[in-house]
């Protein structure tokens, strides 16, 4: 099992279109965080004139103005009193839209895949005695990937976000900082594994790189929650709440623990789930 | 007692053996009731048409696909204990899955990684086996199809297995790169002792490293024989052609010749001293046998196989 972790891991670092995916989203971040920065001078601007009290006032008639509709918007978080977001705020919202997820589950299909389409697999398939470790060495090092993601938003954001308003701008750190990131990023990184868990599942099933990246775009962009909330105006249900892409949406800097530690909970259910059903499927079918 | 140990000893001198082996795509049998058996340190040559069933056999014994019923013993064992010596296979299935972007030893490293293997130099030493020692840092996109073959068979070779699959591995080489691959399977046998069990098309090829051949013909084992075998169904044989049969058949057994066969009510094939074709002119003549036409057929592999998987 290690042999082939240490495999998977090797191919992840050598594999350049992954490299390519997180480079992409390095520099999607930065261009986020420029655009941050012109939102930030509206905000003081409407401060300053006191035209509309604060920027969640601006923020709230966009989002009227979009709703019903699909898609990722990066925004800047909410805030009352139209002061100025802290890092982690700016750091969560970002996770919360699904953009990462959009650039992780990129990189996720074409690591999954790649496996597959070179014929690779018939190399190790018949001699690894377990088949199912194949896709558990594989999932880990996808937690690498998703960790190694997750790290470098957050690094670039904070770089980003700190060359372009240093001056304007106070990071706050210290002890409650430090344990509110743990907790969120633990929340977001088991609802991630359980996203890419489940895209990785389609994508070794239908040895497809377009219907792993389709099927991964539209649930991050909220297609999927759409049939989740039609299903619980149909059924009567709360479907929306046990699915993995409505808990990334919902999570939000402040929230109750308890609604972040069931997030953490369907997450960990759902790659639990998705990594027995890829399990049985590598024990069960043959390698072609 | 003897007999259970001379049972066990049986057992013991095949790699593979496998009972019945079938496996079922949908309505469409791919192997049919396949009973194989390859003996320790042999090449086995396993030869049949495209969809014959080959590469669907040689993916069930090296544990990549299931078979739909039978049962496969590897090294002597059956049922689930085979599985264990699944890590003892290396294989070269189809096409070599290999990674475009990659370099070769960098693939080979990979697998290396998968099994284990950290020994220092292993890999260079891999490729130098296959003849690719100088293309080790080249891209595998930039590989032409024979060292892609010559690469996928160092990956099977990683890890020193006991037993070897190689579907058709002298796909795309040049008849250089087939003369090596044939002294490297050679070397495999002699020096290692290893088991090998290859599938060509190239059957002039095969005929030179397999002890034992096997002809599949739709998913149906139709022979299995040794090389002693095979030489005495393919041997050199004198075809006369005479418009009598009858008045030649005495002549030729009072000139010593046994070993004949008549065809056709005008043919006959002898099959001894075929050297003494022009003495066996003279004597027929002699005797006042008519001949239309005598001549040295020399009949080939090829012929023999199409014969056998003939519809």
């Amino acid at each position: 099992m290690l042999n082939l972790i240490r495999m998977n891991l090797y191919r992840m670092a050598k594999t350049k279109s992954l490299w390519i995916v997180l480079l992409c989203m390095a520099a999607f971040c930065t261009f986020a965080c420029s655009m941050v920065t012109i939102d930030l001078e509206e905000m003081q601007k409407n401060k300053e004139n006191n035209l509309s009290g604060s920027f969640a006032a601006v923020y709230k008639e966009e989002e009227e103005e979009t709703a019903g509709g699909f898609g990722i918007s990066v925004q800047v978080p909410e805030k009352e009193d139209g002061e100025i977001p802290t890092f982690l705020e700016f750091y969560n919202s970002d996770l919360a839209s699904g953009i990462v997820l959009v650039f992780l589950c990129i990189g996720c299909v074409i690591y999954f895949n790649g496996e597959i389409k070179s014929g690779f697999l018939k190399n190790i398939a018949g001699q690894t005695r377990h088949k199912s470790n194949i896709f558990l060495s594989k999932i880990i090092a996808n937690m690498v990937y998703i960790l190694v993601a997750l790290l470098l938003y957050g690094v670039v954001q904070f770089f980003s976000l700190w060359f372009m308003l240093k001056d304007k701008y106070t990071f706050r750190f210290g002890g409650e900082f430090i344990k509110e990131t743990g907790v969120l990023l633990m929340a977001f990184f088991l609802l991630y594994l359980a996203f890419l868990g489940g895209i990785s599942l389609v994508t070794t099933v239908l040895k497809s790189t377009a219907a792993g990246i389709t099927l991964g775009m539209l649930s991050a962009f909220g297609v999927l929650s759409s049939f989740g909330a039609y299903a619980d105006k149909l059924l009567h249900v709360n479907l929306s709440k046990y699915m993995v892409i409505t808990n990334v949406h919902g999570m939000f800097v402040g929230a109750v623990r308890k609604d972040i530690f069931f997030a953490m909970g369907v997450g960990a259910l759902f790659s639990v789930i998705y990594y027995l059903l890829g399990a049985v499927y590598f024990t069960k079918k043959d390698v072609v | 007692m003897f007999d259970k140990i001379a049972e066990k000893e049986d057992i013991m001198k095949y790699v593979v053996d496998t009972h019945g082996l079938t496996k079922i795509f949908g309505k469409h049998r791919a192997v049919d009731c396949v009973s194989l058996h390859i003996k320790r340190g042999e090449i086995y040559g396993f030869i049949g048409k495209n969809g014959a069933g080959k590469t669907t056999f040689m993916k069930m014994v090296s544990g990549l696909s299931a078979p739909t019923s039978g049962e496969i013993a590897l090294f002597g064992v059956s049922g689930r204990e085979a599985e264990k010596y699944h890590s003892r296979i290396g294989n070269l299935i189809e096409q070599p899955g290999l990674y475009e972007g990659m370099s070769a030893k960098e693939n080979l490293h990979l697998k290396c990684l998968a099994l284990g293997i950290h020994e220092k130099g292993y890999e260079e030493k891999l490729l130098g086996d296959v003849g690719l020692r100088d293309a080790k840092k080249k891209k595998v996109k930039q590989f032409s199809l024979g060292m892609k073959q010559r690469l996928g068979i160092a990956m099977a070779l990683a890890g020193r297995p006991d037993l070897l699959i190689l579907d058709e591995p002298v796909n795309g080489l040049d008849p250089q790169g087939i003369a090596e691959i044939r002294d490297l399977l050679l070397k495999l046998k002699f020096e290692k002792n290893m088991t090998i069990l290859i599938s060509s098309h190239i059957l002039e090829e095969l005929y030179k490293v397999a002890d034992t051949f096997g002809v599949i013909h739709k998913g149906v084992l139709i022979q299995e024989l040794s090389k002693e075998e095979l030489d005495q169904k393919c041997r050199d044989y004198t075809e006369i052609k005479t418009g009598d049969t009858e008045k030649a058949c005495p002549v030729i057994e009072e000139l010593g010749y046994h070993n004949y066969k008549v065809i056709t009510a005008d043919c006959i094939h002898l099959y001894d001293r075929v050297a003494e074709i022009g003495k066996l002119n003279m004597e027929l003549a002699k005797q006042g046998c008519m001949v239309e036409s005598l001549q040295v057929v020399q009949d080939k592999l090829e012929e023999y196989f199409l014969e056998l998987t003939r519809d």
